[in-house]
């Protein structure tokens, strides 16, 4: 795709001009069609408006400031025409990333918000999970966090402190693809876990620890298997799957000790169906399935120790 | 209170912000619908970007389009389907998927007072269907012109992307297209872009 976005080849300040000058109406079109579809209807405080005025006028504006003396590209976060698919990051240039918040709340003050997000100390529980998605969407495609979020809708959904297990999960796991479905929410899940558990210290290096992360931890096209645009032989392959095996284990032994929404996230995960995604051997598939489905136990203990 | 679209799209495109946002969004009973709202923005503006980089002429009459869509509640049902779905079918039957479900693949809705960008893998002969005859203008390449929903349209890699722009109302064929469209009652806009 890079190829075909008029790739910015020199960056100094010669070569954006004379990138202008060949590019000029690509790069117009590219900014105003995103500037339209990402603007909001009833924004009433609109921080874009404020800093640029008019579509026309921030057209321009965006320009100079490319062609400026002090832009460097080295920083941005697109080398090609697509840098001018994203008027957020004009705006925080253009702003020194001195905005207050990234979120436009409509009608209501910051001050309000503030007290909302943090002085409600029982949804607690959200802003650990919000801590953790924002680094797993950093380094995941943005279905995966979809999935995610469809996967633990119920525990997004509950009010107040997880002081007990009163969630109802659908345990069964579906076919056709509704099953596919259920898979890759798993899936999501699994590499959530990964990160919000920090189990990476807890593994058995066998030199493939990287070459799993390489793989479900860089953010690859959006489209099934999510996962990176890499080549993998049969031996990276089967050390992979190794990693994968010994990640399950890990789970596992964080049973006992494992706080509500730790127990919450891993019984949202456990999905038999895991082993067949991750392409198990025959050797290990019924015994990690059995593993996997054994982790959906996991809120008996906990729930009797809170209980 | 909501996540804005500038704000979402950053966190679509994998990019750092305040863990506020991420609050915000797991707060919002609909932040699946809003997750995936953003994502399907954010596939139609890199849609626009290979469109704007190679046509730039035939993406500004997108854009002119595009400002001009609406919609009436009269607005019939329209679609369009792949003129050739045995290929599909072909492919169902044998990966055990029921027929039926091939049927809803290959029919896609027009999108009424919106536009949409559709990536063209290989050359397709494409059919519409509609309760009524209505209008439809096309763009390609150096080419304008008017067919109805009776007609259909083969899709060749090699002209290039194809902008229809669907017209429900009466049309005027002594009127040009930006007089035609403001006396429409509704306009909706696909281009096919190869890839």
């Amino acid at each position: 795709m890079t190829d075909t976005l008029l790739p910015i080849t020199d960056i100094s300040k010669e070569g954006r001009l004379s990138y202008i000058d060949k590019y000029k109406v690509n790069v117009q079109l590219t900014l105003l069609q995103s500037m339209d579809s990402l603007e909001d209807d009833f924004a009433t405080n609109d921080q874009f408006m404020n800093a640029f005025g008019s579509h026309d006028s921030a057209v321009d504006m965006i320009i100079n400031l490319f062609l400026a003396d002090g832009f460097n590209l080295e920083k941005a976060p697109a080398r090609d025409l697509s840098l001018f698919s994203m008027p957020h990051y004009w705006l925080k240039y253009k702003t020194g990333g001195r905005l207050n918040t990234c979120v436009s709340y409509f009608g209501i003050s910051e001050e309000v918000i503030d007290t909302e997000l943090n002085g409600d100390p029982i949804d607690d529980h959200i802003e650990y999970l919000a801590e953790g998605l924002r680094e797993f969407n950093q380094c995941v495609a943005p279905d995966m966090v979809g999935y995610w979020l469809m996967a633990n809708k119920k525990l997004l959904n509950e009010n107040g402190a997880l002081n007990q297990f009163n969630l109802c999960y659908e345990d069964v796991e579906q076919k056709g693809s509704e099953g596919k479905k259920t898979r890759y929410k798993a899936d999501a899940c699994f590499r959530y876990l990964y990160l919000f558990l920090n189990i990476k210290p807890k593994l058995i290096d066998n030199g493939y620890i990287d070459a799993y992360e390489n793989k479900y931890f860089v953010r690859g096209k959006n489209i099934p298997q999510y996962t990176s645009d890499q080549s993998e032989d049969h031996t990276k392959k089967k050390n992979v799957r190794e990693v994968i095996r010994q990640i399950i284990d890990k789970i596992q032994e964080v049973d006992c000790e494992c706080t509500v929404l730790q127990a919450c996230l891993i019984r949202t995960m456990a999905r038999k169906s895991l082993v067949d995604l991750y392409e198990f051997e025959p050797l290990y598939k019924r015994e990690f399935g059995d593993k996997l489905k054994s982790l959906k136990q996991i809120q008996t203990a906990c729930a009797e120790e809170l209980i | 209170m909501s996540l804005n679209k500038m704000t979402l799209d950053t966190m679509v495109l994998g990019q750092e912000v305040d863990n506020s946002a991420w609050e915000v969004l797991l707060h919002d009973p609909k932040r699946e619908e809003i997750w995936q709202a953003a994502i399907e923005r954010r596939e139609q503006i890199n849609q626009f970007c290979k469109f704007a980089a190679t046509w730039p002429r035939l993406a500004k009459s997108y854009l002119l389009m595009k400002s001009m869509t609406k919609l009436d509640m009269k607005a019939p049902k329209i679609s369009y389907v792949d003129f050739f779905p045995h290929r599909d079918v072909l492919q169902a039957t044998m990966s055990g998927q029921p027929i039926n479900q091939v049927d809803e693949f290959i029919l896609n809705e027009i999108p009424w007072g919106s536009q949409r960008i559709v990536d063209i893998k290989s050359p397709i002969d494409i059919k519409f269907k509609c309760e009524r005859v209505i209008h439809i203008h096309y763009e390609y390449g150096n080419e304008k012109g008017w067919i109805t929903s009776e007609d259909s349209w083969e899709l060749k890699q090699n002209e290039g992307p194809v902008i229809l722009t669907f017209i429900d109302g009466p049309v005027n064929m002594d009127c040009n297209y930006s007089t035609v469209i403001e006396q429409a009652n509704s306009v909706g806009g696909i281009v096919f872009l190869p890839i």
